[in-house]
């Protein structure tokens, strides 16, 4: 193969990344590393350091349209986004200590686990019912958005706000210590903790990779993981994908993008079960 | 006839907000146009570092441009690592250095978000949140500088 037609099979992987990434929430990172690794034979190293330049790419590709459209919640993208920083800081100090293989098979299959919960509300369009906690009436967190598919604002609440300030540590954690966007997680904290609609769970958690992400890049580019003729296609394929994925998902109704989120959550799991267990995917 | 009252937009009509919602802050579009701008310009430099790549036949750093490259082992191939090193080798016109200029640039993208946000929050009169933000960058300043 010659290096153009390698530069454009990246691109072209990329950009499907950057579509499913804007749209589930998480940083295409699970897509991007299997096709560099197993695909091309890229060195894992520096398709994980693709992977976060591609997380990176997808929050800022679709930051602009859903900052716009007033999807993103701002307030609980920035209050979770101290626990996923704290956790990010503490996993990296325990990175030496606990061994990442048997914690890719425990969290592997705790998201395996947490799909039965999605699965169960797969034709949930809003939830109902959600009763604002007391920490979410004193940081104002419930707000509303406007749903193009429903054609009219939609108001809504958070609940269970420790439970869901505590998955997004874990999810901190998660990322110091393996090195990934942990989206999936970051998810599932706010649709199954929070119960706040998946439009605005999948748009905040696209905020927070990105934050999250860009937190620890400079560990991989000092490491010089970053290979510029892997990251440069992987950056413009992403940007382009997340911006087209992103005018998609205000044409979505939030329970087609569960039926994108809850396959995707699968593959996390299966990928992180994999490495777990040496497979290098 | 007709008792209902006309939806304020089509669903087809991008852009326009329903009237129901609060009034979109001006600043969240000035936010929205700052990502865009810093997006493309990353962008638009990884282009450029592609095209000198593309033209020049060079990476700047190694003897041939071959796909061999891409399968180099890990810390087999030489690569600009830090700023300084970057940006020597931008000045010099080295294609890998400016593809990784426009990386790094990237990189930064989403914490000079969370710094225009404070701005947000403050113009909004929303202090709680500007403190909360204020935070979250203090935090990530330092995980950025403890881990490098």
């Amino acid at each position: 193969m010659t290096l153009f037609e390698y530069e454009t099979i990246i691109f072209a992987g990329a950009v499907l990344a950057g579509i499913i990434g804007a749209l589930a929430g998480l940083g295409g990172g699970v897509l991007i590393v299997p096709i560099l690794t197993i695909g091309f034979g890229v060195d894992v190293r520096y398709a994980i350091g693709a992977s976060i330049v591609s997380v990176i790419a997808t929050s800022s590709g679709a930051a602009a349209t859903y900052v716009r459209d007033r999807i993103t919640n701002l307030r609980i993208g920035t209050f979770l986004g101290l626990a996923t920083t704290v956790g990010a800081m503490a996993g990296a100090v325990i990175a030496g200590i606990v061994h990442p293989a048997a914690l890719y098979v425990v969290f592997g299959l705790t998201l395996a686990v947490s799909v039965i919960p999605l699965v169960v509300r797969l034709g949930e369009e809003l939830p109902v019912g959600v009763v604002a906690d007391r920490w979410s009436k004193a940081l104002r967190l419930g707000s509303s958005y406007p749903d193009r598919v429903l054609g009219r604002e939609v108001s809504y609440e958070a609940t269970r706000v420790p439970v869901g300030f505590g998955l997004m540590l874990l999810a901190g954690v998660l990322s110091g210590l393996l090195g990934i966007g942990s989206g999936a997680f970051k998810v599932l904290a706010m649709d199954s903790g929070m119960r706040l609609p998946m439009k605005v769970s999948t748009t905040t958690s696209n905020f927070m990779i990105g934050v999250t992400a860009a937190g620890s890049a400079g560990v991989y580019f000092a490491r010089g993981d970053v290979h510029p003729l892997i990251a440069a296609p992987v950056a413009l394929g992403v940007l382009i994908g997340a911006a087209l994925g992103s005018r998609l998902l205000m044409r979505l109704p939030n329970v087609t993008l569960r039926k994108v989120f809850v396959p995707v959550m699968l593959v996390v799991a299966a990928e992180m079960v994999l490495r777990g267990i040496g497979v290098q995917v | 006839m007709s008792v209902q009252p006309a939806r304020e937009s089509a669903p087809s009509d991008v852009g326009s907000a329903p009237a129901a919602g609060p009034a979109e802050p001006p600043l969240a579009r000035v936010i929205a146009l700052l990502l865009v701008g810093g997006v493309a310009l990353s962008a638009a430099i990884v282009i450029l570092g592609m095209t000198l790549l593309a033209v020049t036949g060079r990476t700047g750093y190694h003897e041939a441009l071959e796909p061999g490259l891409i399968l180099a082992r890990e810390g087999s191939i030489m690569l600009p690592r830090t700023v300084g090193e970057v940006w020597q080798g931008v000045v010099a016109l080295r294609p890998f250095a400016v593809i990784e200029l426009g990386v790094v640039l990237l990189i930064l993208t989403p914490i000079l978000r969370v710094a225009a946000s404070i701005v947000l929050f403050w113009w909004e009169g929303d202090r709680l949140y500007a403190g909360i933000a204020t935070a979250l960058l203090a935090l990530l300043l330092i995980s950025v500088t403890l881990v490098t």
